[in-house]
């Protein structure tokens, strides 16, 4: 009898393991979208494309209505364009690259949800008599009487997609009032098993495809005075690799950082100076909230702020770079700067501090509540308002559609870029 | 889209083989029966109305959730048995951190397998409420949980009890709200399971303690209802149980 008790206890020792998740993005390619004749998308079809539709098939496990929205990345001389479908149920989304070959449109790529690790593979065509004709045509399209019906698959992991879907052309994207969707720590947090680490370059360029238009990043300083991204106060195996180094980011020269410390992905811990010139030069993205977390001067954040936005103005770009302002502490060294009157700032304290300061954003936390008044008292004093971090999909939608906020921060951008669109 | 660590599971087989011959190398000293010894977890028909342990259990709670607010706060932990009849009797716990409790009653069902093996089988309905105040704003949650169970229990002698209890986790309700806004959720009804190992020996002055570990993986753990995490996948979640039979 003891022999099986004491199999009793192994069978519980071995599964009592600590399981490690991960949601790979799977392999792409597909013969027919990587050959020789299939071509990219025209920005005409491109903007005939976005749009509200419905699944006919795949409701089940997406939900009634998906958005699509092009994003871009630019690499050298050479810009990738990325077709998001956002998503309700389970903060689900695909992303897909698009090109023509002959008649028929094809869209491929993955899909994801964010709740769980689920992923796969996702391939559709948009056929010459299914609407391919009016988007590939020169003239516009005429929600009236054109029809598109987008139809595919997708597949679970790396399996071949065979589950059908089917999508029909609803409406065009709402925009009637814009709204910031800001994506937390560049893109999204490194425990949601996105395809790189938070507060990473490579998250960066990621994020417009998740559905954000700007970006929230975690400000620290190296021992040397260079600011760079990291959201812990110290080292810590949530973010970074194993390596020995312990204690704060701020004991350390960035050239020790770089050389020594990887992210979660393998990124090494990017400076502001890297990230703004590649929020400027390589995304869409146009609002970069510079998170400080450090307690010493702003000087050197500052000046790459005003760098940054003129690089940007340089190019025909607006990209709002705006230094955030948490607590007391760092209030006071901003005031300390000569020309914090004129620096880009948000503040979330209290409105008394939000005109100190002269904050253009004034960012209350959502747990505060809609605070639909004093929202209105900002933006009577011409300034804005952003509520952070609106996480729970519920939630977003109230504040969506009861709150009168300019912007929403979200480590899920994509449900929030979803309610947005699917408003009518 | 989940793999095991090696390392983890080297480290639950090396204690395996560390521990299991100690029990069997005392298996062969003064044997005492059950009834002559005090227990908690040990599945075992009770020979008397009432037995009850008082003690703490200590959770940790994942890095990829709590973050910055990462902590690892005791709660305390008052364990309580009523006998209702010769193999039945009641299970009723009550999980303390002030700010947020545990509060289960349950039914087990108890029988001798053999001279040293027993089993039992049972249900604990449980209900969780915490309350924090948030910058001035008061957030608020409940919810009930269900968790059916069963338990193998071994007799070593030299008065040692070693238990293994299996529970299923299921998420009846969830409720919670910060100010006046009701925060949305949707947790699954089967919401994980716990394993459980607990020792229990004769400690100071009649006393018995009980030293346990549950390792437990849930998409919902009551312990983090403030941090709002929507992630639906079962995160692992290790605690450690110390209590006195009284």
């Amino acid at each position: 009898m003891k022999k099986y008790f004491i199999i009793s206890v192994l069978f519980i020792f071995s599964i009592a393991c600590k399981k490690q998740f991960e949601a790979p993005v799977p392999e792409t390619k597909w013969s027919a979208f990587d050959s020789a004749i299939a071509v990219s998308l025209s920005y005409n079809t491109r903007q005939k494309l976005e749009g509200i539709y419905s699944f006919s098939d795949g409701a089940d496990g997406f939900g009634d209505f998906t958005a699509l929205k092009w994003s871009y990345h630019i690499e050298n001389a050479d810009t990738t364009f990325y077709l998001s479908m956002f998503c309700e149920k389970q903060i689900a989304y695909f992303i897909c690259q698009g090109k023509r070959v002959d008649t028929n449109i094809l869209l491929n790529g993955y899909w994801r949800k964010m709740t769980n690790t689920e992923t796969g593979k996702a391939r559709f065509t948009i056929s010459r008599k299914n609407g391919a004709q009016h988007l590939l045509g020169a003239g516009p399209f005429n929600n009236n009487t054109d029809s598109i019906l987008i139809t595919g698959a997708y597949g679970n992991g790396a399996d071949v997609p065979d589950q059908k879907i089917t999508l029909k052309y609803r409406r065009p994207l709402y925009n009637a009032r814009p709204i910031d969707i800001l994506a937390d720590r560049g893109g999204g947090r490194t425990s949601d098993l996105l395809p790189a680490s938070e507060n990473s370059v490579e998250i960066i360029k990621m994020a417009s495809r998740f559905g954000g238009t700007g970006i929230e990043i975690d400000i620290r300083v190296s021992s040397d005075g260079v600011p760079l991204l990291f959201h812990d106060l110290t080292l810590n195996e949530r973010i970074i690799r194993k390596n020995g180094l312990l204690g704060p980011v701020e004991n350390y020269t960035y050239a020790q950082l770089n050389a020594l410390v990887r992210l979660e992905q393998g990124e090494h811990i990017p400076s502001v100076r890297e990230v703004l010139n590649t929020v400027v030069y390589n995304t869409p993205l146009n609002f970069v909230w510079l998170d400080v977390k450090y307690n010493s001067s702003l000087q050197a954040l500052r000046d790459l702020q005003k760098e940054f936005t003129q690089k940007a103005l340089a190019i025909g770009r607006k990209v709002d770079i705006v230094i955030g302002i948490p607590e007391r502490s760092i209030l006071n060294n901003f005031l300390a700067l000569k020309d914090y009157k004129d620096a880009l700032s948000l503040c979330e304290m209290s409105l008394e501090d939000v005109r100190t300061v002269n904050a253009h954003y004034w960012a209350p936390r959502w747990t505060l509540g809609l605070q639909n008044e004093m929202v209105d008292q900002m933006h009577a004093e011409g300034r804005k308002a952003i509520v952070w971090t609106l996480n729970v999909p519920g939630n977003v939608l109230e504040y969506m559609n009861e709150g009168r906020f300019d912007g929403i921060l979200s480590n899920y951008p994509s449900i929030v870029a979803y309610y947005y669109y699917a408003k009518q | 889209m989940k793999k095991y660590r090696t390392r983890d599971i080297g480290i639950q087989f090396l204690s395996a083989v560390l521990i299991l011959p100690c029990f069997l190398s005392i298996a062969y000293s003064q044997d005492v029966p059950a009834t002559h010894q005090k227990y908690i977890f040990f599945p075992y028909p009770m020979d008397r109305q009432w037995r009850s342990s008082l003690g703490f259990t200590l959770t940790t709670l994942p890095q990829d959730i709590t973050e910055e607010q990462h902590y690892r706060y005791p709660a305390i932990d008052y364990h309580v048995l009523k006998k209702v009849s010769k193999n039945v009797y009641l299970d009723g716990r009550v999980n303390v951190q002030v700010f947020q409790n545990l509060i289960t009653a349950g039914i087990r069902w108890a029988t001798p397998l053999h001279n040293r093996l027993s089993l039992s089988l049972g249900n604990d309905i449980g209900w969780w409420f915490g309350s924090i105040n948030i910058y001035g704003f008061n957030t608020r949650g409940n919810g009930f949980q269900n968790f059916p169970n069963a338990s193998l229990g071994y007799r070593f002698n030299k008065k040692l009890l070693l238990t293994a209890k299996g529970e299923a986790i299921m998420n009846l309700s969830v409720n919670a709200s910060t100010g006046n806004i009701p925060v949305a959720s949707n947790y699954r009804l089967l919401s994980g399971s716990a394993f459980t190992i607990a020792l229990e020996q004769p400690f100071f002055a009649h006393n018995s303690l009980t030293l346990g570990f549950r390792a437990i993986y849930t998409d919902f753990f009551w312990q983090t209802w403030s941090l709002f995490e929507i992630f639906d996948r079962n995160i692992f979640y290790p605690q450690l149980i110390i209590g006195v039979t009284l």
